[in-house]
C-alpha cells in the first residue's frame, strides 16, 4: 500500500475537497467463493497464467489422416468455412461466423462473445435466438426478453441448452478418448462434440440423452452424447451407499473395463484412508492449538501494555548481577475467543520477581480472535523479553514485534535498512500493522529520515500504538503531519498537536 | 469497504496463505472472502459505464486465476499478495475494456442513483462515476488505483508496466479532467475549487 505523500513529488491536479470515497460499488455478488470454486473443479484448459493476451487455442486433434477426417467432418453440412476478418455487430437474421480473434456479436438483444477460433450460425426469429456452436468457446449474455437456443449438433437425441436472462459460457470441443468410450467410429464421432457449459447468472436448462435438468447460477454442466446432462459439482456418493455397477463404457474392451474399475477401487480406498484420518483427527477433540509465528499472534492483540519493566529492586539486583543483557521467554497461548489460555514460562530471567511480572503483565494482554481458515482456532506462540540493564532509559522490549529504538539495537554495520523497509511495507501491506512498525523502528536505529518517521507513524497507528505514534510524529515536520493525522484519526487514533512534541 | 477499511480487516494469515496454495477449499474461501472487496471495487470502478454482468463474469475470472498461480506467488517476493491480486484483476479489467464496445451494451445505472431521493452525496457519486467513464483507459487505471486503493506508484508502475513518471503524468491528467468534469456537472458541490493545490 502506499507511503504517505510526499508532497513535493504529488503530481499536479489535486482533488482537495472532493470526496471521492462517495462513489462507491455496490457489494459483491453472493456465492461469489462457491461460483469460483465451482470452475476451480472444472478441467483447466491450459496452465494458470498471469492474464495476458489471449492465446490462440491450439486444436487438440490427432494427428494425421483421422484429425484430417474430423476436421473436415465437423464441418457438418460440408462446406468449407471461409474465415471472417471483421466483427458484426448487429447480426441479420440469420448467418454463420467464424471469429479469428476476440470477437462480440449483437443478436438481437443478446450478445455472444466469441474466443479465438470459435464457430457459429444463428437464426433469428423475433425474441428467439437458434444457434448451432459448432465450436470454440462463447460467453453469453442473454437478455430477460429473448430465448437462446444452442444446439450443439450431433446424433439424435439432440444436445441443446436453452436460456433466457442469463449469463454463460459454453465450450465446444473434440475429445477423441470419450469417443472411443462412446463407441462411435471415427467418421461419426467427427460429428459429435463434448460441451461444457458454465452458469454465471439466470438459469439454464440443458437437455441430453433425453433428459432435461436446470442448471443454477454458479454450477458447471457436460453435455457428453447419449448420455444425461452431468454435474460435476455434485456431491459423490459414499463408497458404501454406492450400487455395485460397472462403469459406463460403451464400447470398451474387457481390459480398458477392468482399468476402470481397478482404478475406481484404489480411489474408494483412498477415500476410505481419508475419511479415517479426518475421524482420528476430529476423535482427539477440537481446539487442539496451532503454533504460529510470534508476529502473526502479535497482530491480533488489541490491548495491554508490552513494556514490561522490572521493578526498582528487581533492576537494582540486575544491576548488581552485572548483567548485561537478560532475557526470558514464554509460552503464550489464546483460545478461540481470543481470551489467554494460559501463559508458560519457557525460560527464565533469572530474576523471580521480573518472571512473576511478566507472567502477570502477559495475563492482561487481550488478543482477537485469531482466524485459520476463516474459524477461530486456539494458537500458541513464543514471547521473548530482552531488557538491558543500563542507568539510561531503558525499556523492556518483546519480540516481537518493536524493540524501542534504545533496546537490543541492531548491528548497523551488517543491518540491511533498506531490506527492512521493504519487508516492513510488505507486512503492513498484509496486515501486520505491529510487524512492519517493528522493522522500521529498528531501522530508525540505525538510519533516520523523515520518510521512515513518517511510515513509523503510519504503522504505529495502524497498530493502534498511540504512544509511539506521537513519538515518532514528533520528528516529523509540521507541514507534512496533516496527512498522518489524518489517517491515525481514521484508525481511531487522535493525536492532538499539543500531544505531539 | 473504503481502502482504509479493507486494510483494518482481518489479514490472511500465512498459515492460511500456504494452504491457499496447497488447495485446501477453505483457505480459497478465506482468500476470497478477504479480497472480494477490493476486486470487486477495482474492476466495478475501472469498467464503469459497462454492464454489470460482465463485472461479477470478471471478478469469478480475476478469483480463478489467482488461485490457478497462486501456488507459484512468492510471498517474500517483490509484490504482496494484495498487490499481486489487484494486478491480476486490473489487466484482466484492461483487457476487457479494449475489447471492441457492442453498440447494444448499455450502462448500468449506478449503484446510487435514485432520482427520487437524489441527496448531495449521491449527486457527487453518480458524477464521479460518469467522469470517471469518460476518462481514457491509461488515466482511469491509474486514478482509479492511486485514489481508491492507495497503491504506491512503483507497484502502479510494476502493475501497468510502465515508468513512474508516466504514471505521474497520467494520474495529474486524470486528477485534472476528473475536477474539471465535476465543476461542469455540479458546479454547487466543487465549489471553492480553485486551481491544483497541495491535498
Amino acid at each position: 500500500m502506499r507511503d504517505d505523500r510526499d508532497d513535493r513529488d504529488e503530481p499536479d491536479g489535486s482533488l482537495s475537497g472532493i470526496d471521492l470515497t462517495a462513489w462507491q460499488p455496490p457489494a459483491p455478488p453472493p456465492e461469489l467463493a462457491a461460483r469460483v470454486i465451482a470452475r476451480m473443479r472444472e478441467p483447466a484448459p491450459a496452465a494458470a497464467v498471469e492474464p495476458q493476451e489471449r492465446r490462440p487455442r491450439r486444436w487438440g486433434w490427432a494427428a494425421g489422416a483421422t484429425a484430417s477426417v474430423a476436421i473436415a467432418a465437423v464441418v457438418v453440412v460440408g462446406r468449407t468455412w471461409g474465415l471472417t476478418h471483421g466483427p458484426a455487430p448487429d447480426a441479420d437474421a440469420h448467418g454463420e461466423l467464424v471469429s479469428v480473434r476476440p470477437q462480440q456479436l449483437a443478436l438481437g438483444g443478446s450478445i455472444a462473445d466469441l474466443d479465438p477460433g470459435a464457430e457459429l450460425r444463428w437464426v433469428l426469429e423475433g425474441h428467439r435466438i437458434s444457434v448451432h456452436q459448432v465450436r470454440g468457446t462463447v460467453r453469453w449474455t442473454v437478455a430477460d426478453e429473448d430465448t437462446l437456443v444452442i444446439d450443439t449438433g450431433g446424433p439424435a437425441p439432440t444436445r441443446t441448452l436453452e436460456a433466457s436472462g442469463a449469463s454463460l459460457r459454453v465450450e465446444v470441443s473434440m475429445n477423441l478418448s470419450d469417443v472411443r468410450l462412446v463407441g462411435l467410429t471415427t467418421a461419426s464421432a467427427a460429428a459429435v462434440a463434448l460441451v461444457t457449459a458454465v452458469v454465471y447468472q439466470g438459469h439454464v436448462r440443458a437437455t441430453s440423452g433425453g433428459q432435461t435438468v436446470n442448471v443454477a447460477p454458479g454450477a458447471t454442466v457436460k453435455l457428453v452424447p447419449q448420455r444425461p446432462p452431468q454435474l460435476p459439482a455434485e456431491p459423490v456418493e459414499p463408497a458404501d451407499q454406492r450400487p455395485d455397477r460397472p462403469p459406463v463404457a460403451v464400447g470398451a474392451s474387457p481390459d480398458e473395463l477392468q482399468q476402470l474399475r481397478d482404478r475406481l477401487q484404489a480411489a474408494d480406498a483412498e477415500l476410505a484412508r481419508l475419511r479415517a484420518e479426518v475421524a482420528a483427527r476430529t476423535a482427539q477433540g477440537p481446539g487442539r492449538p496451532i503454533t504460529i509465528e510470534p508476529a502473526a499472534l502479535d497482530a491480533a492483540r488489541v490491548g495491554g501494555d508490552r513494556n514490561i519493566v522490572p521493578d526498582d529492586d528487581t533492576r537494582r539486583a540486575i544491576d548488581r548481577a552485572g548483567a548485561g543483557k537478560i532475557v526470558g521467554s514464554f509460552k503464550l497461548c489464546i483460545d478461540t475467543t481470543g481470551a489467554i489460555a494460559s501463559v508458560t514460562m519457557q525460560t527464565s530471567t533469572g530474576f523471580d520477581a521480573y518472571d512473576r511480572k511478566i507472567e502477570r503483565g502477559m495475563r492482561s494482554w487481550t488478543y482477537r480472535p485469531f482466524l485459520v481458515d476463516g474459524k477461530p482456532a486456539p494458537v500458541c506462540s513464543e514471547v521473548s523479553f530482552v531488557y538491558m540493564s543500563d542507568a539510561a532509559e531503558r525499556r523492556t522490549s518483546s519480540r516481537p514485534p518493536r524493540p524501542p529504538p534504545t533496546a537490543s539495537p541492531p548491528d548497523c554495520g551488517t543491518f540491511n535498512v533498506e531490506d527492512a523497509m521493504a519487508q516492513a511495507q510488505n507486512q503492513y501491506a498484509a496486515g501486520f500493522a505491529k510487524a512492519a512498525l517493528s522493522l522500521v523502528m529498528k531501522a530508525l536505529t540505525c538510519k533516520q529520515d523523515v520518510k521512515m518517521y513518517r511510515l513509523a507513524a503510519l504503522y504505529a497507528c495502524a497498530a493502534h500504538d498511540a504512544a509511539t505514534a506521537r513519538q515518532v510524529l514528533g520528528k516529523v515536520p509540521v507541514p507534512l503531519r496533516a496527512p498522518i493525522l489524518q489517517r491515525c484519526q481514521q484508525e481511531g487514533i487522535d493525536l492532538s498537536s499539543a500531544d505531539v512534541p | 469497504m473504503t481502502a482504509a477499511a479493507a486494510r483494518t480487516a482481518e489479514p490472511l494469515d500465512e498459515l492460511t496463505l500456504r494452504r491457499a496454495q496447497r488447495g485446501d477449499e477453505q483457505a480459497w474461501r478465506a482468500l476470497i472472502a478477504r479480497f472480494q472487496h477490493p476486486v470487486h471495487a477495482l474492476i466495478w470502478r475501472l469498467l464503469a459505464g459497462r454492464a454489470r454482468h460482465r463485472v461479477e463474469d470478471l471478478v469469478q475470472e480475476s478469483f480463478v486465476r489467482v488461485l490457478r498461480a497462486l501456488p507459484q506467488f512468492d510471498p517474500a517476493g517483490p509484490a504482496t499478495l494484495s498487490t499481486w491480486i489487484l494486478t491480476i484483476a486490473t489487466r484482466l479489467a484492461l483487457n476487457e475494456l479494449r475489447r471492441p464496445e457492442a453498440s447494444t451494451l448499455v450502462a448500468e445505472p449506478l449503484a446510487h442513483e435514485r432520482a427520487d431521493h437524489a441527496t448531495e452525496r449521491q449527486r457527487l457519486a453518480t458524477a464521479i462515476a460518469a467522469c470517471v467513464a469518460e476518462l481514457p483507459e491509461p488515466q482511469r487505471v491509474v486514478l482509479v488505483l492511486r485514489e481508491y486503493h492507495d497503491l504506491e506508484y512503483q507497484e502502479i508502475a510494476s502493475m501497468l508496466d510502465v515508468e513512474i513518471g508516466t504514471v505521474k503524468s497520467r494520474l495529474a491528467r486524470a486528477r485534472t479532467a476528473l475536477r474539471d468534469g465535476l465543476r461542469a456537472r455540479i458546479p454547487d458541490a466543487v465549489r471553492g475549487l480553485g486551481g491544483p493545490h497541495a491535498r
